[in-house]
């Protein structure tokens, strides 16, 4: 709409969803969490938020789909028997990029360092010094900014629409339960298998059907290995 | 005017039966359905098919209805409710999913997105009820039997183990209460009933398509609970009837259509956000002590 170059539409896209992911946390979130609300209050504020933000898109956007013109990168290559686009290699390669950079954040920086410190204990963390309300804010911000450049794909390849979101949060979290809570690693495979299996599935099954498909692997999935590939043993206490 | 105060009672009744059905879950066990709304459907669905294919009128839709929402229930509660109370809320989002497909894809038997019109009026005892007020007493006293129900089963030692698995799992696992049957039995029960709306529904409008059922329509159904107060049997159903109001009102104001149904979301939305901050227990609530935090 504007017509900026798209480097700067990225870079734009990826601040846009850092700032609504901090202001979430810090308006809606920690209020929540200092009040000591339940995890079922703050998830129902995340549905509120949810209907509220898309049906905000659609009334400023309009519901159509919008797609990004991609140029050159619709292509086709050819790499050995199969044929794919130069879009589908830039996803390949984004995800890749966004896997290793999470990685090396969490292992390396101070803040990355943090994070893990009070995912595994709050209390621990808090003695040491580590401010929890930022590495919180920081935790929002960074997880939402990550989010952004899987939302620029899909315009990209197959057009964004406000309603959308909802078919691949649904996705995500069975991709997170099926690696294991907590693991990142466990995260990319899980993504990895469920997306091989809707793609397998199509080929003997109808397309319309994807969804019913992952859905299908991930109730046994829950019965078989319920902490998921690489997680801990969870315990209903915790939950 | 009385006709389309009598859509809206109708309409109230409905959802009131939605909402104090889903409340048994959410209120009083603890667990979180997003499901609702694909149990809704399957009641519709079931009990239209039922109708249309085999010839079993209102009275046997209702109950192949309640049956088969019962089932689809027990499909997606034994798995999940097996390990966490938050899978579970993934899968019953997922059972929207498959559902929502089913309806879609399935098109012998559903006719897809057009749906399927010329489901009969309820008869009851040779009465066939075609009247809006009619209909009206038909919800109404659909929606006291549901709250009876609920009322009697949340009254019975049933009700108070579960409220016991709501306050401490652990603890009444302890005290020997086969907490996982319990939460399964409680989940069918939910659905039976919610399924019964479904009926309701079907033979009310006689044309059902799968947009009936999507997932605002879950959030829809949720929200009436949380707002009207889940801790109290009577909230779900001051919900139904101050939330269904709201888009009435829209009507008076001239907002253009494709505003105005995103615009009664935007609403919803931000009620959910303003009511989780300033009062969480909803509008009929009893103030809870907020002091059992995740971890």
């Amino acid at each position: 709409m504007l017509g900026l170059p798209l480097a700067l539409a990225v870079a734009g896209a990826i601040v846009a969803a850092a700032g609504s992911g901090l202001l979430i946390d810090r308006f809606i979130y920690q209020p929540l969490e200092r009040r000591g609300a339940l995890r079922t209050t703050l998830f129902i504020a995340s549905l509120g938020l949810l209907i509220l933000i898309e049906n905000l898109l659609a009334i400023v956007f309009k519901p159509d789909p919008l797609r990004l013109e991609v140029g050159r990168l619709a292509d086709a290559v050819r790499i050995g028997p199969v044929y794919l686009t130069w879009l589908h290699l830039v996803s390949v390669a984004t995800a890749a990029f966004a896997y290793l950079g999470l990685m090396a954040f969490l292992k390396y920086s101070r803040w990355g360092q943090a994070m893990r410190a009070v995912s595994s204990s709050p209390e621990m963390a808090r003695t040491v010094g580590i401010d929890l309300r930022r590495v919180h804010l920081l935790t929002y911000a960074v997880g939402s900014a990550i989010s952004a450049p899987a939302g620029i794909l899909l315009a990209m390849d197959v057009g964004a629409d406000p309603y959308r979101g909802t078919t691949y949060v649904l996705l995500a979290s069975v991709a997170v339960i099926m690696g294991g809570i907590g693991s990142i690693p466990g995260a990319l495979l899980g993504a990895l298998f469920l997306a091989l299996l809707e793609n397998l599935g199509v080929w003997k099954i109808a397309s319309e059907w994807q969804s019913t498909i992952s859905f299908g692997a991930f109730l046994i999935f829950i019965v078989l290995r319920p902490r998921g590939i690489f997680g801990r043993k969870i315990q209903s206490a915790e939950i | 005017m009385t006709a389309y105060l009598a859509h809206y009672l109708v309409m109230v009744g409905i959802y009131a039966i939605l909402a104090v059905s889903l409340n048994l879950l959410i209120g009083y066990s603890g667990i979180f359905s997003l499901a609702h709304a694909a149990i809704y459907g399957i009641g519709a669905y079931a009990s239209a098919l039922a109708a249309l294919k085999l010839g079993l009128g209102f009275w046997g839709g209702l109950v192949v209805a309640a049956g088969v929402g019962a089932f689809a229930s027990a499909l997606v509660a034994i798995p999940s409710l097996r390990v966490a109370g938050d899978y579970y809320v993934v899968a019953s989002f997922g059972l929207r999913v498959v559902v929502l497909a089913v309806c879609m894809n399935w098109t012998d038997l559903t006719n897809g997105h057009a749906g399927r019109p010329g489901i009969p009026r309820p008869n009851v005892f040779g009465w066939v009820i075609d009247e809006p007020f009619e209909y009206v007493i038909l919800s109404v006293a659909f929606a006291a039997l549901t709250y009876a129900v609920c009322w009697r089963l949340t009254n019975s030692a049933f009700g108070r183990v579960l409220q016991a698995i709501r306050d401490d799992e652990i603890a009444a696992q302890a005290m020997g209460k086969n907490v996982m049957q319990v939460k399964i039995v409680v989940a069918c029960i939910s659905s039976a009933l919610g399924a019964m709306a479904g009926s309701l529904y079907a033979h009310y409008i006689t044309y059902i398509n799968p947009s009936s059922f999507a997932l605002h329509e879950s959030i829809f159904i949720a929200s009436l609970v949380i707002l009207g107060g889940s801790e109290r049997l009577a909230g779900p159903i001051v919900g139904a009837f101050v939330l269904l109001a709201i888009p009435e009102a829209l009507k008076f104001l001239a907002i253009p259509d494709t505003v105005a149904a995103p615009l009664r979301q935007v609403i919803y939305g931000a009620l959910l956000v303003a009511f989780m901050l300033l009062r969480p227990e909803g509008l009929l609530g009893r103030a809870r002590a907020q002091v059992r935090d995740g971890r």
